[in-house]
């Protein structure tokens, strides 16, 4: 994983400490819980396979989004950038045989849309809301469009989906699944757990899981290592500094935006071609959005994001394994959680903070014993329960770029 | 140019209104008996903006004022702005009312009361439209081109003849059947444009009107299902409910953002998602939902007692009926209206919109504001769905209509949130719907209209914004013209 | 002071010449023929009142605008500025009025932002913005965060942002604006320091007094063109005033004393907390009159902020008590506040003191949106409001066509007089005056005096606080002195001098140790401590 660089007026190392522990402490609480509750799914391999399939397509939506904040411009048209990557990635993976040409097709498909909303966004400053939200209804429509276009005559395929495509090539270390996988099978507390999390992390990994693993260290690299990075960082925090020094403050917009689109592009065809082996209407699921949260769950820092987009996948792939009786055995560890938040506001003095956390840690509690699964409907769901949660309790402490959102023109006229 | 260039006679507004008004009406009412009366209603009006044209000087002062009360006839930009957009809008206007007159009185009468509306027009607006408000009109008449522009390229790229296929849309679209079909789908989309522009106005995005209104809908389908009452009374709490279920949801989302500060954009969209968790969890036999078909489930069909009747369409030439519900969607525009322009609560809501930092100083209860808003914007949100639930269907099922919040969000974008900017936003875009219903009959594809609607939106708002700002900088150059200023404005005024 | 007249003289071609520089915004001509020829190693000052149009010429000659009309020439070439990385390739830096810096970026990344090309970003720049610090005598930290700087460090970060690309002129758009005297000084070594090495300064301010201490010749803008050009050695800040303004300069002060014994405003002990828990104001304690103006000097940053926004209601009071005419309003909302007759003009107008979309009407409901006559009850009274903005824009001599234009089509000056006579419509107890003359023209600048006299006379209660120390002295009945969020000190306004006040804000006491003596017969109410009760005007 990457390390988060000290953030504000910390010192260096003290924010990548904190996020390895906090990862830590995740890990052997879901390992209790998991012998607690005897929920094998918790930490099962399967699960946590899984969970880099659905984390994935949000963490590369949550980079894109954290590329066009960082430069200042809010992409919520992410989710459509993604359907123009699903549906591009899909159509050119099954005409050319071949996951690598959807692969480019579909980033290009994304970064087509980023393009779209820079022009709206940066030359014509339009609200960027607005923007992105034209753009998610114009992806839907224009899809669909070709979709009836292109797919009308072939077999299998119409107005919602598009034939079967080929796949990506999987990865996977050698002889590991043999070594640790009986260890894995022991339910050894936190030994299984670690055995599972191995095999799970190196067996069966599709060559684009490992790509998309490594856009996180290069957005890293790119934008804190780098001059380009730093220009484009400062443009997301004062564009007048930016501008009065000479940085090209439209063009890195523009740049960093159309990044964005290629990044939620890359996201979209995961889903397409590994994800699934097709391109499906409604396919995103409105990941474009949840990685946009995960993105503002991980203060807007490569690590942060992958943090988030792992706790977004984590739910959804429980949810998918192990049903509503696993997420049922999550409400447990919650409760816990709430319990504990409520000990330390009490210590920081904060009494209704402190007895809101209460209660609701006793609600949680009382539905978790009085039930024995959650109904599947919501459980579905509870990825975006999930992002709400999350977001109320640290929505307060976290640092956007200051100058995001603003519809800001260069000051020659 | 000033008056004082030529002091000739002067005519007063009200006569001269009234003779540019009997002119229009006569040569229309001539040309007719000739000429096509579409023909003879654009000579009509065109005769009659001529007549307004020479004789602006004679009249007094007082009938003309801009928008912003500078004077504004006889500069450049009145001249090459607003007098051309003046006849465009009342050849239009006058087209429009002859056309719907038309389908209940005899040609020549329907002929010559549209040449009365549009000469009448032509005279009004001559003297009274602004420039700025003229702007606007030309900025929605630039993006309608653009956006015709894109889509008859992309249908002609497409292989398909653009021209046939506006003309076929253009016919289908105007069928009687369709009109009503048009005017319930825009009463609905209208409601939820109008729940989005609460909250935009105050730079408020709720984005969640989709899930407000699903949720509202069904539970208020599930109480009227369940609940047998008396006819009005059943109405009334049908409709309570609904609005209640849809303020509370936005007031999740208000909550949060008041609170946790978390942003609404985010949240409201998870609340979208959980909605959808939600009802799809009460929509099942084992809870709401009974057996409506053999394929398909919802809550209990209404007693008609609770239905809220239609409007015989005969007017329109059809024999289907209107939602009687639209008396409650133009209520709610005209309600908000009223908010907005002439009530402290408006004015605040317009305030914190445009500056928070300056309406918290000025003692505005700024989260108050926050959380109030987003609770009316799903308050009307939980109306979305009850013209469709007491006009027709009668029950929430799984077939009820969704995605329309966010329909609602295009529809205020190109209204530019004004009550009734988005009357004609919703009536177009459901045209565009309708109409394009006609072409899978000719093996194109109908999500063209989509195509068209998303461009429209997109070059609606990139064509205002551009022409907004130039605006502002045109005043701004006419106040200091007017000053005879040669200072700079502020020190840091230009860095903006 | 004494500074010798071009320290170094370098012969050769001029550092800059402008010449006939004209430039139109919509609507106004800022700049029009404008000659200047600057001598390279010396400070040359640029004056004129505010919005003469000295930052809009600056902003020119950085390459931020192209001018409409007219040459620029550096070291006898001629150049066409496209942006301000040409101006930065011809050896030109900027030091804005209002500070160009990313708050969330640290200094190092702050300083090599855009000139990456010379050291990167990593070893090499730090220790290069090392050198450069210990070179000139700037003491920056290369790793602090921006956020964590004052003022004058930051003032620093931004000369040293200009060190680091090699400058040879150095533009700096009213560097004192925000800086007490003795920062003052610092920053005119500094500019002597870089003098001696060779580069040149061009200096832009209003304040005539330091323009003459520290520049080697002064050009005089005067509505938009030079005037004039003079040497300080020859001339006198009077002269200077005829120069800029066609007349005096307005001074701030006031006549005979309307203190009264009745107690308007109390405050007593308030202290109000950082989200930190830390205390940003202190223990304040002041007691206002009727017909008192209470001025607070104090370098920004140290509390006056948020004492005022404790006041109005805008930040929750952590202790002590605000009592108005007796009443205890201390935790009241700003609207109730304002409705028992407070005034407020904010320090910064466009984020706080009007809807720069809005039309005056409107603007002149802000604020009043629950009192006569902009509302009747919960309906806006869209007559009553247009008509008394008539009477404002009449009464305050606001230069506006009509009351319809937004109040972004105004000058600055005259938002401000509407804004000062929206707040005194109503007839407040009470005024809370921040910074009511910044940025304004002189005209605007004495009127705005004019009517707080006026208001004072009638026997509002007012608090003042500025960062002007001559409109503190002048306009106070009583002065106290602001230091990290406690009132440290009080000075006697007829008495006290700007060194020592400045001294004071600094926390060197009133007594500093370059103060003149003939201070002691005023400065006597406080010993640099903070053990006093009242400030007992009468």
């Amino acid at each position: 994983m990457e390390p988060v660089r000290r953030p504000a007026g910390r010192p260096s190392g003290w924010g990548r400490w904190r996020l390895l522990s906090l990862v830590g402490a995740v890990f052997v609480s879901l390992a209790g819980l998991r012998v607690i509750t005897g929920q094998d799914m918790l930490t099962d391999a399967g699960t946590i396979n899984t969970t880099l399939t659905f984390a994935v397509p949000i963490g590369l939506a949550g980079l894109g989004g954290l590329w066009a904040e960082r430069a200042g411009i809010i992409n919520i048209g992410l989710e459509g950038m993604m359907i123009l990557g699903t549906w591009f990635g899909a159509y050119f993976a099954w005409a050319f045989d071949n996951p690598w040409i959807g692969l480019l097709a579909g980033i290009l498909g994304g970064m087509a849309g980023g393009l779209l909303h820079a022009v709206a966004t940066v030359t014509f400053a339009v609200d960027h809301i607005v923007s992105g939200v034209a753009i998610n209804i114009l992806a839907l429509g224009a899809m669909r469009y070709m979709s009836i276009l292109l797919y009308s005559d072939v077999p299998g395929a119409g107005a919602a989906q598009s034939p079967t495509t080929p796949g990506f090539p999987t990865l996977g270390l050698p002889f590991v699944g043999e070594a640790f996988g009986p260890l894995a099978d022991r339910g050894w507390f936190l030994v299984s757990d670690l055995a599972s999390l191995v095999v799970g992390l190196t067996t069966r990994m599709s060559a684009l899981t490992l790509v998309a693993l490594l856009m996180i260290p290069l957005t890293y690299l790119v934008l804190w290592r780098t001059a380009f990075g730093l220009r484009l960082r400062s443009v997301g925090e004062n564009p007048d500094a930016s501008e009065s020094l000479g940085v090209r403050v439209y063009s890195l917009k523009y740049v960093a935006v159309v990044v964005s689109g290629g990044l939620a592009g890359m996201g979209g065809v995961f889903l397409a071609l590994v994800a699934s082996n097709i391109y499906q209407e409604g396919q995103t699921g409105g990941r474009g959005f949840i990685g946009l949260a995960a993105m503002i769950f991980g203060n807007w820092r490569p690590g942060g994001v992958a943090m988030g987009a792992g706790l977004f996948g984590y739910t959804d792939a429980l949810q998918l394994r192990g049903g509503g009786e696993a997420i049922h055995a999550l409400l447990l560890l919650l409760a816990a959680v709430l319990l504990l938040v409520a000990v330390w506001q009490v210590r920081k003095d904060r009494k209704g903070i402190a007895v809101a956390s209460v209660v609701a840690g006793v609600l949680l509690l009382v539905w978790y014993f009085t039930t024995d699964s959650l109904p599947r409907e919501l459980a579905t769901y509870s990825p975006h329960i999930t992002t709400l949660l999350v977001l109320s309790l640290a929505s307060q402490r976290l640092r956007p770029p200051a100058a995001i959102g603003k519809q800001w023109r260069a000051s020659r006229s | 140019m000033t008056d004082a260039d030529r002091p000739t006679r002067t005519l007063p507004g009200p006569a001269a209104l009234a003779i540019a008004a009997v002119l229009g009406t006569a040569v229309t009412f001539v040309v007719d008996m000739g000429l096509l009366w579409w023909a003879a209603l654009i000579i009509g009006v065109v005769v009659a903006f001529a007549f307004v044209v020479l004789t602006r000087d004679m009249v007094p002062e007082e009938f003309r004022a801009g928008a912003d009360g500078t004077r504004e006839e006889g500069t450049a930009l009145h001249n090459t702005l607003v007098v051309p957009m003046v006849l465009v809008l009342s050849l239009a206007g006058g087209l429009l009312s002859a056309w719907l007159l038309d389908l209940q009185l005899i040609e020549p009468v329907a002929a010559a009361l549209g040449g009365l509306i549009g000469s009448a027009l032509a005279f009004v607006l001559f003297h009274r439209l602004g420039a700025m408000l003229a702007l606007s009109f030309a900025a929605v008449l630039v993006a309608g081109v653009i956006a015709t522009g894109v889509t008859a390229a992309v249908l002609f790229f497409s292989g398909i003849p653009p021209t046939a296929t506006f003309a076929r849309m253009l016919e289908y679209g105007t069928r009687p059947d369709s009109m009503v079909q048009i005017i319930n789908d825009s009463t609905t989309y209208y409601l939820a444009a109008v729940a989005v522009a609460i909250g935009f106005k105050m730079k408020l995005f709720n984005i969640g009107v989709d899930g407000q209104y699903r949720l509202a809908a069904l539970l208020a389908a599930a109480v009227g299902g369940y609940l047998i009452l008396p006819p009005v009374i059943s109405q009334i709490v049908v409709i309570a409910t609904a609005v209640a279920v849809g303020g509370a949801w936005a007031g999740i989302a208000g909550y949060l953002k008041v609170a946790r500060g978390v942003s609404e954009v985010i949240s409201t969209i998870m609340l979208n998602a959980i909605a959808t968790g939600i009802t799809a969890y009460l929509l099942s036999t084992d809870r709401l939902a009974v057996q409506i078909s053999t394929n398909n489930i919802g809550t209990p069909p209404m007693e008609e007692s609770a239905w809220v009747p239609g409007i015989p369409a005969g007017f329109l030439g059809s024999d289907n009926e209107i939602f009687g519900l639209v008396f409650l969607a133009a209520a709610v525009g005209v309600a908000y209206s009223v908010m907005l322009n002439r009530t402290r609560f408006g004015f605040e809501l317009r305030a914190t919109g445009q500056s928070q930092s300056a309406a918290e100083a000025s003692g505005v209860n700024v989260k108050k504001m926050v959380f109030l808003s987003m609770l009316f914007s799903g308050m009307v949100a939980g109306l979305v769905g009850l013209p469709q639930l007491l006009g027709s269907s009668h029950y929430y099922a799984l077939d009820f209509p969704t995605g329309i919040g966010f329909i609602g969000i295009a529809i205020a974008l190109l209204g530019r949130n004004h009550p009734v900017g988005i009357v004609f936003a919703a009536l177009f875009w459901s045209f565009l719907n309708q109409a394009a219903g006609i072409l899978p009959f000719d093996a194109i594809p109908q999500e063209i209209a989509v195509i068209a609607q998303a461009t429209i939106v997109l070059t609606v708002v990139v064509v205002y914004e551009v022409v907004h700002r130039w605006g502002r900088r045109y005043q701004q150059q006419q106040i200091g013209r007017q000053l005879g200023g040669t200072v700079e404005t502020t020190g840091g005024g230009e860095a903006k | 002071m004494s500074s010798t007249p071009s320290g170094v003289e370098t012969s050769g071609p001029p550092a800059v010449e402008l010449h006939g520089i004209t430039k139109r915004f919509p609507g106004v001509v800022a700049n029009h023929d404008i000659d200047i020829t600057v001598a390279p190693g010396t400070v040359h000052a640029i004056v004129g009142e505010n919005g003469a149009g000295k930052s809009t010429l600056m902003k020119t000659l950085y390459g931020m605008h192209r001018p409409d009309e007219g040459r620029i020439l550096i070291r006898g070439q001629e150049v066409r500025f496209h942006s301000p990385s040409d101006a930065i390739r011809h050896g030109i830096g900027m030091v804005h009025q209002h500070f160009m810096l990313a708050d969330n970026l640290t200094v190092l990344e702050n300083v090599v932002l855009g000139a990456e090309r010379e050291y990167g970003i990593g070893r090499r720049a730090r220790a290069r913005i090392q050198e450069l610090s210990d070179q000139y005598g700037l003491g920056v930290d290369p790793d602090r965060l921006m956020e964590d700087l004052g003022v004058g460090d930051r003032q620093r970060v931004e000369i040293l942002k200009v060190l680091y690309r090699g400058a040879k002129t150095i533009i700096l758009d009213e560097p004192t604006a925000v800086l007490v005297p003795q920062e003052v000084d610092e920053l005119f070594d500094n500019l002597r320091e870089l003098k001696r090495e060779g580069l040149t300064v061009i200096f832009i301010s209003h304040k005539l007094d330091e323009v003459l201490s520290v520049a080697d010749e002064i050009t005089v803008i005067r509505r938009g063109t030079t005037v004039a050009t003079a040497d300080p050695g020859s001339t006198t800040a009077r002269e200077l005033a005829t120069l800029m303004v066609g007349g005096e300069l307005p001074v701030p002060e006031l006549r005979e004393s309307t203190v009264t014994d009745h107690v308007v405003l109390s405050l007593d002990g308030v202290t109000v907390a950082a989200p930190d828990g830390r205390p940003v104001v202190d223990g304040v304690s002041v007691d206002i009159h009727k017909g008192e103006i209470v001025g607070i000097a104090g370098v920004e940053g140290n509390g006056q902020s948020e004492l005022i926004a404790a006041i109005m209601g805008m930040r929750p009071v952590a202790s002590g008590s605000i009592a108005l005419e007796g009443r205890d309003i201390t935790g009241w909302s700003t609207l109730k506040v304002r409705e028992a007759g407070v005034g407020y003009i904010p320090e910064d107008r466009h984020r706080h003191g009007v809807l720069l979309e809005s039309p005056l009407w409107e603007n002149r409901i802000l604020g009043h949106q629950t009192k006569a006559p902009s509302v009747r009850g919960r309906w806006i009274n869209r007559a009553g409001a247009r008509a008394d903005s008539e009477r404002i824009v009449e009464e305050y001599d606001v230069r506006t066509p009509n009351i319809d234009v937004i109040a972004d089509a105004l000058s600055g000056g005259n938002q401000q007089k509407f804004i000062i006579g929206r707040e005194m419509s109503g007839a407040p107890r009470f005024l809370v005056a921040a910074h009511p003359t910044r940025g304004v023209d002189v005209g605007a600048q004495s009127a705005i005096w004019e009517q707080l006299r006026e208001a004072r006379a009638a026997g509002l209660a007012v608090l003042l606080v500025s960062a002007d120390l001559d409109e503190l002295i002048g306009m106070s009945d009583t002065l106290h002195v602001i230091l990290r969020g406690r009132l440290v000190a009080q000075a006697d306004p007829t008495t006290v001098t700007p060194e020592q006040l400045g001294s004071a804000m600094t926390g060197a006491g009133l007594h500093g140790e370059d103060g003149p003596t003939e201070g002691d017969s005023g400065a006597d109410g406080a010993d640099g401590a903070d053990r006093r009760e009242n400030g007992g005007g009468a």
